[in-house]
């Protein structure tokens, strides 16, 4: 019973004791086991103080909310609320196409040419519409380089366009790398959707 | 039979003093796990009053406690630690000192090494008071009290891992660093912070876009990123010491893969305003941007050297992507990878010795290391499909994304081995980056 209860003798006397290099043991009061709580952590050292977590999170404005909302339906070219209807039928008229790439190309390949071309003439004939060249990559690549893969599709078609007699102040471009892919999955017929040019009629 | 423990330590001491050389470093620190040393942990105590005891609370801050301790055992590489089932020793029968502790029984599982630990818990404040036992010779190695928030048990251990790490290797320890990463899909990702092993994982964006690629400063209380919140990917810096934003960089086109030199003055980014993807240098102070590189293809992914002299980076200029390493004073750059269809983000070792980078032929990526002069070409990871290499700031690890479940972070030591996979309890984690220090 005696070597029991010297077990569980309060840390803290024992914690001195280590730190004197003494093994006297003080039994003052009653230490059962009932009774652990006259221990305490001790090492006879300092405490040492953890600071507080103090990392912040990105405070979002008002302005920020409004902008990722604007972004999202084609930011600050977007003057129609409609724009996405627009492109829709744009699209379904085949009056607008998507232009596709071939891997970790820029330039537009021959077969997408007519395609190209097509959408130059609509835009030709309507000089109001404005339209937003989105570039994409597929999902194999780097993040960064995808990015600036995008950006260089929608540059070169931008060229065309322009080569074609479109003025520059009605083609923005935007790149969105990998992070809007048009189908999602893997594998070659996956991919090739993905590594595209597309159009987004802005105003009208 | 049994190793010594006291020389055991004294022998990694001893290495890790004088080995003045990464490679050295590399062998002698990150001890192979044949070497390792097996150690047991016993649960921690609760040696708060009872009638302040809440049990719940209690055993969580246990579960934390212990799952903090054998995580930095583990990852510090010089220990296995023997599964708790095999412990003998009762933990509510027994104390924290050595003649409160039957070595003998810890010696019948195979110890070599003992972790005793218990914590008093006075509202917020939590004390861990954690003891490290040689079994051998029935001594105590060292014993450290540490006292911080009960909401994060974790911290408190981190930080007294640090202090033991400190003291046998005369080093820092990473335990006290963080991870920066991505997560999300279709159009909208966001920017997490974790611990080191990926614990305690916080959203640090907020604005519903996409954010990409974040990068730290260098004196840790920065983060530089890409969104498109305003529409177009820019660069922007978030203090985290405030929760403030700052744009950086939104100039027509992209403005990406931003990365803060060694000194913090300067971003060396990728800008398309102009015709092309190229390479800046953008002088916060001055605001002014210095163009880098000049020709009609892809420039991306900067990585400063840590003498902050040089740049690696990927360059499209041979055909395929490639790393490169331009030279800012004489503005000349140099091709460094020869092989492999795809090569991409290159990161620079802290100690400069050796860029990391991830190459594909066949669309799955693995972590390379290359000298920055291009010799000492050598593959770390074999399997699967991993990316985004990011160094320790001990240079002793290197964080990567694997496509494993939908994209996951992993770490392995400097030369391949250990590899420990991150439970972040986020998704489709990408893109990780390694604090430097943070204290």
């Amino acid at each position: 019973m005696k070597r029991k209860l010297l077990m569980f003798f309060p840390v803290l006397f024992l914690g001195l004791a280590l730190a004197t290099g003494c093994e006297k043991r003080i039994a003052t009061e009653d230490f059962s086991e009932a009774a652990p709580a006259a221990q305490a952590p001790s090492t006879g050292g300092a405490e040492v103080a953890v600071p507080d977590e103090s990392i912040k999170s990105e405070v979002v404005t008002a302005e920020d909310i409004k902008n990722t909302a604007d972004a999202k339906i084609g930011g600050q070219y977007a003057s129609l609320g409609s724009a996405e209807d627009l492109t829709q039928k744009a699209i379904e008229k085949g009056h607008l196409y998507t232009i596709y790439f071939d891997y970790d190309k820029y330039t537009v390949r021959e077969s997408d040419m007519d395609f190209l071309t097509k959408n130059a003439k609509w835009l030709g004939i309507n000089p109001d519409i404005r339209v937003r060249i989105e570039g994409h990559a597929d999902e194999r690549g780097e993040t960064d380089y995808n990015v600036a893969l995008g950006d260089k599709r929608a540059r070169s078609i931008r060229k065309y366009l322009e080569d074609m007699g479109i003025g520059a102040s009605r083609l923005a471009v935007v790149s969105y790398g990998e992070e809007k892919p048009a189908v999602n999955g893997q594998g070659e017929e996956a991919w090739a959707k993905n590594r595209r040019a597309e159009f987004v009629i802005t105003a009208n | 039979m049994a190793k010594k423990f006291i020389p055991f330590l004294l022998i990694i001491l001893f290495t890790a003093l004088s080995a003045p050389a990464w490679g050295k470093v590399y062998i002698d620190l990150a001890a192979p796990s044949q070497s390792a040393l097996p150690v047991a942990v016993q649960e921690f105590r609760d040696l708060s009053q009872a009638p302040a005891r809440d049990k719940n609370l209690s055993d969580s801050i246990k579960k934390e406690l212990y799952d903090a301790i054998v995580t930095d055992l583990r990852f510090s590489g010089f220990f296995k630690v023997i599964d708790a089932k095999a412990n003998l020793e009762d933990p509510l029968r027994s104390g924290l000192t050595e003649s409160e502790t039957d070595f003998k029984s810890w010696r019948a599982i195979g110890a070599d090494a003992l972790v005793k630990g218990g914590f008093l818990l006075e509202g917020d404040k939590l004390t861990v008071e954690i003891r490290f036992f040689d079994c051998v010779t029935e001594k105590l190695v060292t014993g450290k009290k540490f006292a911080g928030s009960a909401k994060n048990p974790r911290r408190i251990i981190h930080f007294f891992s640090d202090a033991v790490y400190g003291e046998l290797t005369g080093k820092k320890g990473v335990f006290t660093s963080k991870l920066l990463f991505v997560s999300g899909s279709g159009g909208n990702k966001e920017i997490y912070v974790s611990d080191y092993d990926g614990k305690n994982a916080t959203k640090l964006t907020r604005n519903r876009s996409i954010n990409l690629a974040p990068k730290w400063s260098p004196d840790g209380q920065k983060m530089l990123y890409v969104s498109y919140k305003r529409g177009t990917p820019a660069m922007y810096s978030l203090d985290l010491t405030t929760g403030k934003d700052e744009s950086l960089s939104s100039k027509p086109g992209i403005n990406i893969g931003g990365a803060y030199s060694p000194d913090g003055s300067r971003v060396a980014l990728t800008l398309s305003s102009e015709r092309s993807p190229e390479l800046f240098v953008l002088d916060l102070q001055s605001k002014e941007y210095k163009k880098l590189t000049d020709n009609n293809g892809i420039d991306v992914s900067p990585s400063w050297s840590p003498d902050g002299l040089r740049l690696a980076y990927v360059s499209d200029t041979a055909g395929n992507p490639h790393i490169h390493v331009l030279d800012l004073s004489t503005g000349n750059s140099k091709r460094i990878t020869f092989k492999g269809k795809y090569n991409s983000s290159p990161s620079w070792s802290p100690d400069g010795r050796y860029i990391a980078f991830a190459r594909s032929d066949s669309g799955r990526f693995n972590i390379w290391v290359v000298k920055p002069g291009g010799e000492g070409l050598t593959q770390l990871t074999f399997e699967g499909d991993n990316r985004n290499p990011s160094w320790s700031p001990d240079g002793r690890y290197i964080v990567y994304s694997s496509s494993e479940r939908g994209g996951s972070l992993k770490i392995m030591r400097s030369d391949g081995t250990g590899v420990m996979k991150l439970d972040t309890g986020i998704k489709g984690e990408k893109a990780p980056a390694w604090s430097p220090f943070l204290r």
